[in-house]
């Protein structure tokens, strides 16, 4: 399955890109994909997970328009073919 | 061919105080009342900075009661490219006193305060129980979850503006039923830097935005940036918001359900 995504903030700054389409294994989690794109940019990693490998607390995942409930902890929702998911690092800028 | 112009002259009169503010009470569901709410109101600004700086012009400019700014430092040549109340005169002198002159020379009716600080852990409820709203635009996370905590435990409505590079975002929590800025962000952010990149007009914008939001809190206006995370992106012009549920479990607000 392929699913878009976009990042914003820091995390496009590090990514070097702010949509890229990812080809993922069909029942692939959230998760997984985070994963997935931390393995391909080593430099997203610090802003996807912390040092215990949680995905970080105040990045918010939106998918096909909607925050994920529960926040990152909810990073174990399966994803579809067509999905759209937004990473949404924190930002301060004042 | 030259035509002759009609070019009437009005005679010169003084015009009254309220003429200030007469164009934006023709504004739907603003009016008068709106003005007398504005002017009744006291609003924390914190810090005023690109995005702060901007709140607080567009505040004043609007009649707010009293303005009460927060930003310890003086001011440097690199900040100038975005503090846009700021003066190339004023280097090196506190940054609160400069803002001071500039709003007093945009509309002296408006009583400025200011507070030659940082709002942090410590100062931040005293300053924010005496306001009726607070606008977070500070560089660093702990300032605005400082003042969400302060703001949250004193039911103080608040607006939480920030920026990044070509993009920027407006976050409202008017009730407690909205979730508060812990919701969104429950701790303190490792990755976050305190030197951004940061074009003027970027942050001038989503401080626009926010004094509009504030305005529309203080006056009873129709709030459609309440609970929600408005996100706008220069790179491709675009907005979008994103609904916010409150954390389950949020150390701040506290009462949390699941929904």
């Amino acid at each position: 399955m392929k699913v878009q995504v976009d990042a914003t903030g820091q995390l496009r700054t590090a990514a070097g890109w702010g949509e890229t389409t990812v080809e993922l294994e069909d029942g692939t989690t959230l998760r997984g994909l985070l994963e997935r794109l931390a393995a391909n940019t080593g430099a997203l990693r610090p802003h996807l997970f912390d040092e215990e490998g949680r995905v970080q607390p105040s990045l918010l995942l939106v998918v096909n328009g909607a925050a994920v409930a529960g926040g990152a902890g909810a990073a174990a929702a399966r994803l579809a073919d067509g999905d759209r998911v937004s990473l949404m690092p924190p930002v301060a800028g004042g | 061919m030259s035509t002759a112009r009609n070019t009437r002259v009005e005679p010169e009169t003084k015009p009254a105080a309220e003429d200030r503010y007469a164009w934006q009470q023709d504004v739907t569901g603003f009016g008068a009342e709106g003005q007398a709410r504005l002017r009744e109101a006291t609003v924390l600004v914190s810090r005023a900075g690109g995005v702060g700086g901007t709140v607080a012009v567009y505040l004043a400019a609007a009649g707010v009661g009293r303005l009460v700014l927060a930003h310890a430092g003086p001011l440097r040549l690199d900040d100038l490219n975005r503090q846009i109340l700021m003066t190339t005169a004023g280097l090196g002198s506190p940054r609160v006193d400069i803002a001071e002159q500039t709003l007093a020379s945009l509309n002296p009716e408006v009583a400025v305060e200011t507070v030659p600080a940082n709002i942090d852990a410590e100062n931040a409820a005293a300053l924010v129980d005496r306001c009726d709203l607070v606008v977070s635009a500070a560089p660093l996370f702990s300032e605005r979850l400082a003042m969400n905590a302060a703001a949250v435990a004193s039911g103080t409505p608040l607006v939480d503006a920030a920026m990044y590079d070509m993009e920027a975002r407006l976050f409202v929590r008017e009730t407690a039923s909205d979730p508060c800025l812990a919701c969104l962000y429950p701790a303190d952010p490792p990755q976050w830097k305190r030197r951004f990149p940061v074009l003027g007009a970027v942050s001038g914008t989503i401080g626009a935005m926010a004094a509009v939001a504030a305005i529309q809190v203080l006056t009873g206006m129709p709030r459609p940036a309440a609970g929600r995370l408005t996100h706008l992106d220069f790179t491709t012009l675009t907005l979008r918001q994103v609904a916010i549920a409150k954390r389950v479990g949020c150390c701040v607000c506290g009462t949390a359900r699941p929904v």
